[in-house]
């Protein structure tokens, strides 16, 4: 094993964290060239992207340019709320259909690994449909229009957004790949934990088409809320993947019953 | 060297495997027989670190299972029931990305990966994608990724299931020949034929538990039988579930 980039010999040289960014980046590159061979994911999400957009203009075209701030951001963050659900519920697919999970879990990969590789997809997915949306409310809407005016901006709030977004996600969507998931259980948990990200992202978004200069402080709360999503998704991403070992299961059982 | 002593294992009220305890030394093929619902895959799972036992403790080269899952797994080679490739993915693709999750560097990824594809007659599919393959292409290329990061123990659950005879000798000679590099090969299976064509010891286990142990000359002594299939029956008490 001495070829190892890490393994018993080289474990000393290549500390931990470094190995699991590089066992995280192998498994978002494999998820990204299997996901550019057929474009499944992709697809799917774009063409809702646009069906939702469509929608939307249709729906609101006549909305005086003076609602259209406090419109726009709800129209914006609705569709990544839609967008990222379609996206979680078929992250995990690969591994579900054709039991490759198995293989990965008996392999030296950190879980964490995985957790941030599938969180990175489903942020990269994200994130491409965001952007079409972004683009699609500024042709359609007039006061979408600072979206164009201060680009970095918008795409550090949609990037956080979705940052967000799929760190708290990614952690549910694990939950559908074990036996045990539930599809339900997505959209019961998955909405009202990824609430509080969605709404420091709406109220950032308003900040921004209405130029406060409180803008700045709503995208550090977001970001806040994103350290924090993924602190708690890595430590709880092992017991959702692969389960609490049934005498933990017994002790917690046990302890309930004293009380 | 594996070792698994006290295992237990339950799934709510069901008790999938109780008290089973193992040892597989170096250069040694040992086998698992039981019915199906005996408890050899879950056992495999407990082995292989997917599944954590209740009770019991597993060690892989001296390390613990439980407290040293990362070493234990870098020490193994797993071949699942399901074999779990990526259909998208070519078969030198599908090997290659586990190699690299092992650690391996692109030298010496490239030079074992031809050296698996050679060894186990995968050349003239190396390079199409794995959608499509026959079972015994894809048990084939399965076995070139446990084995890619050249581990001293192996683990192979029903290594010839659903293959037809030429793959299933090709597959036998693999396993031999693990065997004869001085590795630890633990295979479970319900077909008899294999496991008295391939192993030095052993382990018979029925409804959770280990009911027997030995080399197959053991277990007929036992038995009191001249014949392997006729000891299997008389240790489990039962022909159901298992194959000739």
């Amino acid at each position: 094993m001495s070829e190892a980039l890490w393994g018993p010999g080289a474990r000393a040289k290549t500390s931990l964290d470094m190995v699991a960014l590089r066992q995280a980046w192998l498994l978002a590159v494999n998820d990204l060239r299997q996901e550019a061979r057929d474009l499944e994911l992709i697809l799917t999400s774009t063409f809702f992207s646009l069906v939702v957009l469509i929608m939307l203009g249709m729906s609101f075209s006549a909305l005086g340019v003076s609602s259209q701030p406090l419109a726009v951001p709800g129209m914006l963050w609705l569709s990544v709320a839609f967008v990222g659900a379609l996206t979680l519920g078929r992250i995990f697919t690969r591994e579900r259909e054709f039991d490759t999970l198995r293989a990965l879990l008996v392999a030296p990969v950190e879980r964490v690994s995985i957790y941030l590789a599938k969180a990175f997809v489903t942020m990269v997915i994200l994130l491409g449909c965001s952007l079409l949306t972004v683009l699609g409310l500024t042709l359609l809407f007039p006061a979408a229009q600072p979206f164009a005016d201060r680009p970095l901006e918008t795409f550090a709030l949609v990037t956080m957004g979705c940052t967000a977004y799929a760190g708290v996600g990614t952690l549910f969507a694990a939950g559908l790949a074990s036996s045990s998931g539930k599809n339900v259980l997505l959209s019961v948990i998955l909405y009202p934990l990824t609430m509080p990200s969605l709404l420091f992202a709406l109220v950032a978004t308003r900040s921004l088409l209405e130029g406060h200069e409180s803008f700045t402080t709503y995208l550090g709360q977001l970001t806040a809320t994103n350290v924090l999503a993924f602190v708690v998704g890595a430590w709880l991403f092992e017991p959702v993947l692969v389960g609490v070992p049934q005498k933990r299961r017994g002790a917690a059982r046990a302890a309930r019953r004293r009380r | 060297m594996i070792e698994a002593e006290d295992l237990r294992k339950t799934f709510g009220e069901v008790i999938a495997v109780d008290a089973v305890s193992l040892s597989a030394p170096d250069g040694q093929i040992t086998g698992i027989l039981g019915p199906n619902g005996a408890g050899k895959t879950t056992t495999m799972r407990m082995i292989s670190t997917l599944v954590r036992p209740d009770r019991g403790r597993v060690r892989v080269d001296g390390h613990d299972a439980a407290t040293e899952p990362s070493a234990v797994r870098r020490r193994l080679g797993v071949l699942p029931d399901a074999r779990g490739l990526y259909p998208r993915l070519t078969a030198r693709e599908n090997v290659e990305y586990f190699g690299r999750l092992q650690g391996l560097d692109e030298a010496t990824l490239r030079a074992r990966v031809d050296r698996l594809i050679e060894r186990l007659e995968l050349a003239e599919v190396a390079d199409r994608r794995v959608h499509g393959f026959s079972q015994g292409e894809r048990a084939k290329v399965a076995i070139a990724r446990a084995l890619v990061h050249e581990p001293q123990n192996v683990l192979l659950d029903e290594p010839t299931n659903g293959l037809d005879v030429m793959s299933t000798r090709a597959m036998r000679e693999v396993i031999r020949g693990l065997r004869d590099e001085g590795k630890a090969v633990v295979f479970c299976s319900h077909v008899m034929q294999e496991v008295s064509a391939l192993c030095d010891t052993i382990i018979v286990v029925a409804r959770g538990t280990v009911v027997a142990e030995g080399t197959p000359d053991a277990l007929r002594a036992q038995a009191g039988t001249t014949s392997l299939e006729d000891a299997f029956v008389s240790i489990i008490g039962t022909e159901e579930g298992l194959v000739a």
